[in-house]
């Protein structure tokens, strides 16, 4: 072994020895655990609600389809159409009871993302416009507004800090003890001596650090096998985060500061990127990107409500002359029910408060791409989403649930508006002395929701460039120490 | 106390320029977000009464029609932003800021202005109060190791107590100082800004100058518990390194992870229902659509507690008993159900407020939205009043379809403005502010044992 090897077995020794160190990891390693665990734990209370509303949903059914049967029997009063799970038209309006799903994955505990704010169960109605109504499962607000304890944070704002702490006093001892000067008098470049300290910190904290995130996933019950891609992804990306931050570390310290003034432009640092950056850019993106506030779609939807109201029977009037089918039954118009108005009535609302609504996720779309370009300039954000989408927590991914949930939407208005106003048309004749209507049965024909997730190709491929970039400026940063560690300091 | 020395020690601060320039870049920081935070609350506080406006006129000129599609068609109730919100947001942005006042539902509030908000917002931390909490407290650390631990390092610790001066007024000079600047830069600024910004608005108020004045004693106290813990390990730790790495570690943990560990400590220990378990059992138990079997039962309870036989021999509408006999029963699942929820959310919410005794940034941010008025407790409140006018307003409009009709096959008569206009514009007023800060005394005893450990501490002084 040469001496440079020689003196990197001897630092790696020490850090081995060092007691401060052990217990910086060691905490951090206690945070990580909980902050995985506790994801998971979030994550597993939401699949159980989505398990038991599954079940429900089921449960429901077959109650309907029960009481449908039980209605068969005759009576000398017929049952209202609201009360009749074998009218259509009440069907779809009183007892259609359908929910959809957005299940985790199962790298969910590396980060909650939005999933604390977004709902991951959605009911599906047929009148509700746009397909998605804004509701959500409710967290507690005060958890929510300091921020979940999970891993993503952990890793984007705690496991910084202790880099920073470690570097900052580790490479500065000789420094503020007076003893540079006797190192500075041995045979050896000052790139090369504090090369090797770094290097040698460094190796155990990737080597930790590594240990730690699968030690963190394998308590929260993360399945390796089920998450091969996303898993060396996240590997990857949270490694070269720690990189930089070594990086970063390594060019402050280059530049011969006490640990005093190393720790403290270190902390500027860390405020810099991981707080004002994003405190800046969320005030430039709601500056520049603005949008009117969602309250006044409150306003709209009742403006437009009332308008097609208002309105109703000349839009019914041209919903029937505009199809060849109902135009010849006019007549009936002013005899439909509610729930057969509506069939009419919704497309008509949307179409009404279509611009609105694009203008909506106009600025939604640009607002998070801002937010990813800003994740170029704020590590802390752009790991933070890149982890959750590897962990399928992302806004992107409730998007695709978002759109996928209108399609469902759209297909179940097919099936029950196309029946319901085929009554209109041909309406099927009621059994003598029946106590229900009896125009529907097809309960099993009712599609079911199901997601269609984006492969784990195509979410490691999407943190590649957040990956490539951190890799870039740490070779960076390193070439900057190296660039101030050509000579000693003037003042030893 | 002596000026002449207290101006030394602020001379010596205003010297350091690192951290002096790092400590205006903090308030610049602060007054920034509380410009933006302001901004954001006369935004949606000018769209809130535009629509409140809108929905009364809606409300009341919304035609002769059945009282039970008006108590279908209602109002929606908004939320009034706190006064002081700018300081503090705290859990507005993250619960509804309006509520569809529905027969037969209690409903959620809608519109989270975060539901809507890019992951960016959210990282942010824009607003005062948390870069005050979680922020501030690093600066106050690094000035208190320059007072005392650089001092001492410098050797010029050992001259100032070799004069004589007593170390417990030495150091509380120093502190003085400390707290003095922290003050003058970081809370003065908003203090005024949110004093301006009440009177812009109109919300000054006698309750809104005591909850600023409380929320800013608050927070100065807060800075000294920070400054006396900065002094007290500056002057433990002998070594300026070890007193640095600790103090660093100390913000790690106290300001940076224990509140988010406590937040998530509470709800995983003591965990609400899912929301799914709760709609559920509003489904099953108040059922807004009733089956031809629970109407059967309905209609034989009503007839029993009118004592006929007959439908027709009833002295109110069938119909109208009806509803109105569902409705009241909603009432009593209502409350036991969302009630015992939300009592649920109080209790986590107590429990946290008591875990200020493990850091004092838990008890602050657990007491600055209580002392501002944007807490959980506050919006309980809200929604509790937005529920009892909902029921007042369903109830006036059962009663109305509950009248007996004038002859037998007669039909109902339609409710019109004159009934309308018997339902009161929606307002809701906030709690007192004496039944808010329960983080208070955690606070208070964080102040005490920091005054009487410091005072241990300086005792052992070694310069």
């Amino acid at each position: 072994m040469n001496r440079w090897g020689a003196l990197l077995v001897w630092e790696l020794r020490q850090f081995a020895g060092n007691p401060v160190a052990w217990i910086v990891l060691g905490l951090l390693a206690a945070a990580m655990a909980w902050g995985a665990c506790s994801g998971a734990s979030l994550h597993r209370a939401q699949s159980q609600a989505l398990a038991v509303e599954s079940q429900a949903d089921a449960a429901w059914l077959a109650s309907v389809k029960e009481r449908a049967q039980q209605y068969t029997r005759p009576s000398a009063e017929p049952l209202p159409y609201w009360q009749d799970p074998g009218d259509v038209a009440g069907f779809s309006r009183y007892f259609l009871r359908r929910h959809a799903f957005k299940p985790h994955l199962p790298l969910s505990p590396l980060a909650v993302g939005v999933s604390d704010l977004q709902p991951s169960r959605v009911p599906v109605k047929l009148e509700t416009l746009f397909g998605i109504a804004p509701v959500y499962d409710f967290e507690p607000p005060r958890v929510l507004m300091s921020g979940r304890f999970d891993l993503g944070f952990v890793i984007a704002f705690v496991m910084p800090v202790a880099i920073v702490l470690l570097i900052g006093l580790l490479t500065t001892f000789e420094r503020d003890r007076g003893m540079l000067r006797l190192v500075a008098a041995q045979p050896i470049s000052p790139r090369r001596w504090l090369g090797i300290r770094v290097c040698s910190i460094a190796a155990w904290l990737l080597l930790v650090i590594a240990l730690m995130l699968g030690g963190a996933l394998w308590l929260a019950g993360v399945d390796p096998a089920a998450a091969p891609v996303e898993l060396a992804s996240a590997m990857a990306l949270v490694l070269v985060y720690a990189l930089f931050w070594v990086a970063l570390s390594f060019a402050v310290v280059a530049a011969w500061p006490t640990a005093a003034g190393a720790l403290g432009t270190l902390a500027a640092i860390w405020i810099l990127l991981c707080l004002c950056v994003p405190l800046l850019g969320s005030a430039i993106v709601l500056g520049t990107v603005r949008a009117p506030s969602a309250l006044y779609r409150i306003d709209a939807l009742r403006r437009v409500t009332d308008a097609v109201e208002a309105e109703r029977q000349a839009v019914l009037a041209a919903a029937f002359a505009g199809r060849a089918d109902l135009a010849p039954h006019a007549g009936q118009i002013g005899r439909l029910d509610y729930a057969t108005r509506q069939t009419f009535l919704v497309p008509e609302r949307e179409r009404r408060l279509a611009a609105q609504q694009h203008a909506v996720l106009n600025v939604k779309e640009t607002r998070e791409r801002a937010t990813t370009l800003l994740g170029f300039v704020s590590p802390s954000l752009g790991v933070q989403s890149a982890l959750a989408t590897l962990a399928g927590t992302d806004m992107q991914r409730h998007r695709r649930f978002e759109k996928q949930v209108r399609d469902f939407q759209l297909h179940l208005r097919d099936f029950f508006f196309s029946r319901i106003q085929q009554q209109i048309v041909a309406p099927t004749p009621r059994p003598p002395g029946s106590y229900s209507r009896q125009n529907f049965s097809e309960f099993d024909a009712i599609a079911h929701f199901r997601f269609q997730d984006a492969s784990a190709a195509s979410r490691a491929t999407a943190v590649l460039p957040v990956t490539l970039w951190l890799l870039a400026l740490s070779v960076g940063l390193v070439g900057i120490a190296a660039r101030r560690l050509r000579r000693w300091p003037a003042d030893l | 106390m002596n000026w002449r020395l207290l101006l030394l020690e602020f001379t010596l601060l205003r010297r350091e320029r690192r951290v002096w320039w790092s400590l205006v870049a903090l308030a610049l920081l602060v007054v920034g977000a509380c410009l933006v935070t302001a901004q954001e609350q006369i935004r949606g506080s000018a769209a809130k009464a535009d629509i409140a406006a809108a929905e009364r006129q809606r409300w009341l000129g919304q035609g002769v029609k059945d009282p039970h599609s008006a108590a279908h068609y209602s109002i929606y109730a908004l939320k009034t932003s706190p006064a002081l919100s700018l300081l503090d947001p705290g859990v507005d942005p993250y619960v509804g800021q309006a509520v569809w006042l529905e027969a037969h539902h209690q409903n959620d509030g809608l519109y989270r202005t975060q539901d809507e908000a890019p992951v960016l917002q959210r990282e942010g931390l824009a607003n005062p109060a948390a870069l005050l909490i979680s922020i501030a407290p690093l600066f106050a650390f690094l000035l208190a190791f320059r007072a005392v631990a650089l001092e001492r390092e410098r050797g010029t610790l050992r001259l100032a107590l070799g004069v004589g001066t007593a170390p417990l007024r030495l150091i509380a000079l120093k502190a003085t100082a400390c707290v003095g600047v922290l003050v003058l830069l970081l809370i003065v600024p908003v203090g005024l800004l949110g004093a301006a910004f009440c009177v812009r608005e109109g919300t000054f108020s006698t309750d809104t100058t005591l909850r600023l004045a409380l929320w800013c004693m608050a927070m100065t106290v807060y800075f000294v518990i920070v400054v006396m813990i900065g002094m007290i390990v500056a002057a433990r730790i002998t070594h300026g390194r070890a007193a640095l790495a600790t103090l660093f570690g100390l913000w790690t943990v106290l300001v940076l992870a224990l509140p988010r560990w406590a937040s998530d400590a509470v709800a995983v220990s003591w965990p609400l229902p899912s929301t799914q378990s709760v709609q559920q059992a509003l489904q099953e138990r108040a059922p807004a659509y009733w089956s031809a079997e629970q109407g059967a039962s309905q209609h034989a309870a009503l007839l029993a507690r009118h004592g006929v036989q007959r439908k027709e021999d009833l002295p109110v509408d069938l119909r109208g008993a009806e509803l109105d006999m569902a409705e009241r029963h909603s009432h009593d699942v209502f409350d036991e159900v969302l009630g015992g929820f939300y009592d649920q959310v109080s209790e986590q919410d107590l429990v946290h407020s008591l875990l200020g005794w493990i850091s004092p940034a838990i008890a602050m941010q657990s007491l600055s939205p209580a002392l501002v008025g944007s807490d959980f407790a506050h919006h309980r409140e809200f929604i509790d009043t937005a529920e009892r006018y909902r029921r007042d307003l369903v109830n006036r409009m059962n009663a109305a379809v509950m009248k007996p009709v004038a002859s037998a096959g007669a039909a109902q008569p339609a409710g019109d403005a004159a009934l309308w206009s018997q339902v009161p514009e929606f307002r809701h007023s906030r709690p007192a502010l004496w039944t808010a800060p329960t983080a208070l005394p955690a606070l208070v005893t964080w102040l005490v044992a920091g005054v009487l450990l410091l005072a241990v501490t300086l005792r052992r002084l070694r310069p």
